[in-house]
């Protein structure tokens, strides 16, 4: 039975509106050809596989259901309170190997001592076998290279899985080329395609590879180790993808409206219009972000306490209080993006072309969607691929001072947190922080480089024509 | 005789691989001391990158392929950046356009010709202050001891463009490279900065090389031309031989394009048939004012009033073409916008078809919108680079709700472009894929969509090449005729008035100072500052007028 929680419902119907605009873009030429000129970038297009790769993640985390219970009736179809993901299905192995506490990456034995009965009445203090990872070893001795062996099946499976998808994507592009498939593939090898498609099967091949062989290997292992209550901490990064997505995402949808309307208004009417959103957003502007949000999270909690009847499940919770987060930070951060609108529409509504629709007597409406919107777009867009990644980061600083995603939800904020007394623990246990941080980098990093791409081609002070 | 300068087969391309483009081909010229020669021709014909070549300051993309550059005997082409740098601003000086840009606004005028005199002559401290207060005064700039301290804000225009000259002449050097040091300045002040130039050529015996689009300022400074076409230099003569009788058919036409009363005789355009001036106006303007609020203090109290547009008062007829003519700053254009009410008019009647547009409501205005249009100056900025021509031209249409249908609308725009000199097909196109005068046209079809009785016309040609300026000024002619339009033709150009008015106004600081028909006001004119203006127009010596 499908359940649909809000913030679920928003990133499609966010899905649904990319798609129209992709589709909207692809019939008018000013907004082809720039993006075209980021098709055409090497680098920008490995960072679209990678930022693909999580967004699949994260939208295959989005699609939540309470699975069936199998009951001795077969007839009659029951379903289970818990509320699970379609990636959950996928990655069912994992929430199940639980540990008792601490281990480190591929380790076969705990991270702590235990003490330990023996059935002779004897009593040893010693590290205990763990209950999942590395469980198949008889001899934890030979661990290296039973990993070396288990990593050859799981890297021909990758290279398998990445053959078949760049075989469909040659025989797809043959297709529409007109040419055998060979002759493609000599193309693509010898650069000579309008995409960078060797750089972008390569890419893909890489990501494919690895990700395959991590989950191979994590039927076997805890290839990030196991967290404080014995959670597998890969599992816990791989399902953070979707708290970070959201962030990143919904935000930006929560803020476009205002910034879009109240930026073009200002600059196109200026007077006292101006006057009053340019109030607004400083007033909004000079209230400390981080004392904003908290007093917005510490509210919903009261709210949430006083109401608990009406949630019907903790993961309901957490959701709403991500969604508000979502709308906190938007409400916080459209000055910036608005700001900039009203400058350049200031600019924009002087120039030739506005006066001459002023001349045909053209409503403001139609001047403010036909001629200014239009040429505000390259803005919104620097801005909205720039804004993501100190979104995704914000969260982790959120989640660090307790007003940020429910501690229930997986987040790299979460798990940082929790980093910070791994960290003062001797021995210190530093793989939770990593897995946070090496994940986070590969978003951030690919929604950096993209972000450069997008302006490079968008900024008309950089764009020729 | 050695030369003071020789271009010898220089090239200079741009690109790489197998798209190369020689912008500069196979130029060769020189410059004697105390000689003028004026590089002319129209935009994109190499002059700009001749200049640049010789500095070497070539843009990223371009490259010298071929020839020398000798000054005074050295091969500039040979010298290290580090000597090059000696060159520039000591042995060669350099003035550019834009005045407003070339200046840096944080530093004053003494600081920015004591940087040069620093460089190339190592003066400092009060020997620096005291040499740049003598080069201002050597440009003109009154008041020098003063104005020495002041910032680049606090100068106009040409006073600005004295202070580049004074930086040029810094380093004492011996050839000047001008490169359109008068386009962006009126006409009165760019008769002033010619002058000077002459007279510091006389003084100093430096060489000038003088960089021009126009025939007019050519024919006051050139001792020699050198035309250039296409990055080629396609004649060569001394100033007298070529206004007498340009040789190469290039120069005849640019000759030809030339806008003026000549002009308007040959083409038997308009010509000595005055319009009707017997019953109403189709505009009349009374007493009209725009004035600026000047607000000062907390409370934003209005203090004074900037008179943008004082007092003018002006009668156009159904058909006919009235001109405005007057410097940047005397209101014409905020007058036009005035009337169009595109802007608020303080006070005053405008009577357009028998109703005072000032006191319409808002929906009857939208309505009466289609009755009046305007052809901005500046062809790039006029069409929403993010829609297709055929939208640019519909829009009017469908905001006043002309045409029965998509179709019929459709069937309008092809008309209108093939009207315009363009063909239907084009309209599936952006603004970017058209040039200058193309565009131009397109905003005159755009214009001309909505059926209006009058278009004003600010400064139509001002941003277009000579040759492409006669086009559109013909097509302008032409509609007339065919339409019945009439005109209010806001510009600063008196060849333009000569040739297409039938009535000229002159504004002055926001008045008119003096009207009447065209002959009258340009032939004889009556007040002192339409004397003035007239006596800057520098004037081509046509082999005709010398008969």
């Amino acid at each position: 039975m499908p359940v649909i929680f809000l913030t679920d419902g928003l990133i499609f119907l966010l899905l649904l509106m990319v798609t129209a605009f992709i589709w909207y873009a692809r019939r008018h030429e000013h907004l082809r050809v720039p993006w075209r000129q980021v098709g055409r970038n090497g680098m920008a297009m490995s960072a679209v596989v990678v930022l693909l790769f999580y967004i699949i993640i994260g939208l295959l985390d989005s699609m939540h259901f309470h699975p069936r219970v199998e009951t001795q009736n077969s007839t009659e179809s029951r379903y289970s309170n818990e509320i699970i993901s379609v990636l959950d299905v996928l990655l069912k192995h994992l929430p199940e190997q639980t540990e008792k506490t601490y281990s480190a990456p591929f380790a076969t034995h705990a991270y702590a001592m235990e003490t330990i009965d023996h059935e002779d009445g004897t009593r040893t203090r010693e590290y205990p076998r763990l209950q999942h990872g590395g469980t198949h070893l008889d001899d934890p001795e030979n661990r290296g290279q039973d990993i070396l062996l288990k990593s050859l099946p799981g890297i021909a499976a990758g290279l398998l899985v990445w053959m078949t998808i760049s075989f469909m994507i040659v025989m797809v592009l043959a297709r529409n080329a007109g040419v055998t498939i060979s002759g493609q593939l000599r193309y693509i090898v010898h650069r000579q395609t309008a995409l960078p498609w060797h750089t972008i099967l390569l890419t893909l091949g890489a990501v494919l590879v690895l990700f395959v062989w991590a989950f191979y290997l994590s039927h076997y292992y805890h290839i990030f180790g196991t967290d404080k209550v014995g959670q597998d901490v890969f599992y816990q990064a791989i399902k953070s993808i979707r708290t970070g997505l959201m962030i990143g995402t919904l935000t930006t949808l929560v803020m476009l409206p205002f910034a879009l309307m109240l930026g073009v208004m200002a600059g196109y009417f200026r007077g006292w219009v101006d006057d009053i959103i340019q109030y607004i957003y400083t007033t909004l502007n000079s209230i400390p972000g981080v004392l904003l949000i908290a007093a917005a999270i510490l509210m919903l909690e009261v709210y949430m306490s006083n109401h608990s009847g009406d949630f019907s499940s903790n993961a309901h919770r957490a959701d709403l209080r991500l969604f508000f987060l979502c709308v906190i930070l938007g409400i916080m951060s459209w000055t910036g993006l608005c700001r900039l609108l009203r400058g350049e529409t200031m600019k924009l509504r002087e120039i030739d072309y506005v006066q001459a629709a002023q001349a045909f007597g053209v409503s403001h409406v139609t001047i403010m969607i036909r001629h200014l919107l239009p040429n505000v777009m390259h803005i919104v867009m620097i801005t909205i691929v720039l804004d993501f990644s100190a979104l995704v980061l914000a969260e982790a600083v959120l989640a660090y001072i307790n007003i940020g995603v429910d501690p229930s939800m997986s987040s790299w904020g979460n798990m940082i947190n929790s980093a910070r007394l791994e960290m003062a623990r001797e021995p210190v246990v530093w793989w939770s922080l990593s897995a946070a941080f090496v994940f986070m980098l590969g978003l951030v990093l690919a929604a950096n480089l993209f972000a450069d791409a997008v302006r490079d081609a968008f900024d008309p002070r950089i764009r020729e024509y | 005789m050695t030369h003071l300068l020789e271009v010898n087969n220089l090239t200079t391309q741009f690109g790489s691989g197998e798209r190369v483009e020689a912008v500069v081909d196979n130029v060769s010229f020189s410059v004697g001391q105390g000689e003028t020669v004026v590089l002319l021709g129209e935009s994109g014909s190499g002059k700009s990158i001749t200049a640049l070549s010789i500095m070497r300051l070539l843009p990223q993309a371009a490259r010298i392929s071929g020839g020398d550059i000798l000054l005074g005997g050295d091969s500039l082409f040979t010298l290290s950046e580090r000597a090059m740098r000696h060159v520039r601003g000591g042995r060669i000086g350099m003035i550019f356009q834009e005045p407003q840009s070339s200046l840096n606004p944080v530093l004053t005028a003494g600081q920015q010709i004591g940087e040069a005199l620093q460089q190339h002559k190592g003066l400092k401290g009060r020997d620096q202050l005291l040499r740049a207060v003598e080069l201002m005064d050597a440009v003109g700039i009154p008041e020098p001891d003063r104005r020495v301290h002041e910032y680049p804000h606090q100068f106009s225009g040409g006073m600005k463009q004295r202070i580049m000259i004074a930086m040029a002449l810094a380093g004492e050097p011996d050839l000047l490279i001008a490169d359109e040091p008068t386009t962006a300045l009126d006409v009165t002040i760019q008769a002033q900065v010619l002058e000077l130039l002459r007279d510091l050529q006389k003084k100093t015996g430096m060489g000038i090389l003088f960089i021009t689009h126009d025939l007019g300022v050519a024919s006051v400074m050139a001792d020699r031309v050198a035309v250039m076409y296409k990055g080629q230099i396609v004649e060569q003569q001394g100033s007298d031989a070529f206004f007498k009788s340009p040789e190469h058919e290039y120069s005849i036409h640019l000759f030809n394009s030339l806008p003026n009363r000549d002009k308007r005789i040959r083409d038997e355009k308009t010509a000595a048939t005055m319009p009707d001036r017997s019953g109403k106006p189709l505009l009349s303007v009374d007493n009209m004012k725009v004035y600026y609020p000047i607000r000062k203090g907390l409370f934003k109290r209005v203090v004074g009033h900037v008179q943008a547009v004082d007092d003018v008062s002006i009668e156009l007829y159904a058909g006919e073409t009235v001109a405005i003519v007057g410097e940047s700053g005397s209101g014409k254009t905020t007058m036009g916008k005035g009337i169009l009410q595109l802007l608020e008019v303080t006070d005053g009647n405008i009577v357009f078809n028998g109703e005072d547009l000032n006191r319409l409501d808002a929906a009857t205005l939208r309505k009466r919108r289609s009755d009046m249009q305007i052809v901005f100056q500046d062809p790039y900025s006029s069409m929403n680079p993010r829609m297709m021509i055929a939208d640019i031209i519909e829009e009017g249409m469908l905001a006043q709700g002309i045409g029965s249908g998509s179709s019929d609308r459709q069937n309008r725009i092809d008309k209108l472009l093939t009207d315009v000199g363009m063909k239907p097909e084009h309209k599936l196109r952006y603004p970017h894929e058209f040039s200058g005068g193309q565009r131009q046209r397109i905003c005159i079809a755009r214009a001309l969509a909505v059926e209006p009785k009058l278009v004003i016309c600010d400064e139509p040609t001002s941003a277009l090449d000579v040759s492409v300026q006669a086009q559109i000024l013909d097509l302008l002619n032409d509609l007339q005729q065919r339409l019945g339009l009439a005109y209010l033709f806001i510009t600063h150009n008196i060849g333009v008035v000569e040739y297409l008015a039938h009535y000229v106004a002159v504004m002055y600081q926001g008045r008119i100072v003096e009207q009447g028909a065209v002959e009258d006001v340009l032939y004889a004119p009556a007040h002192s500052y339409t004397r003035k203006l007239l006596s800057a127009v520098p004037m081509v010596r046509t082999g005709t007028e010398d008969k």
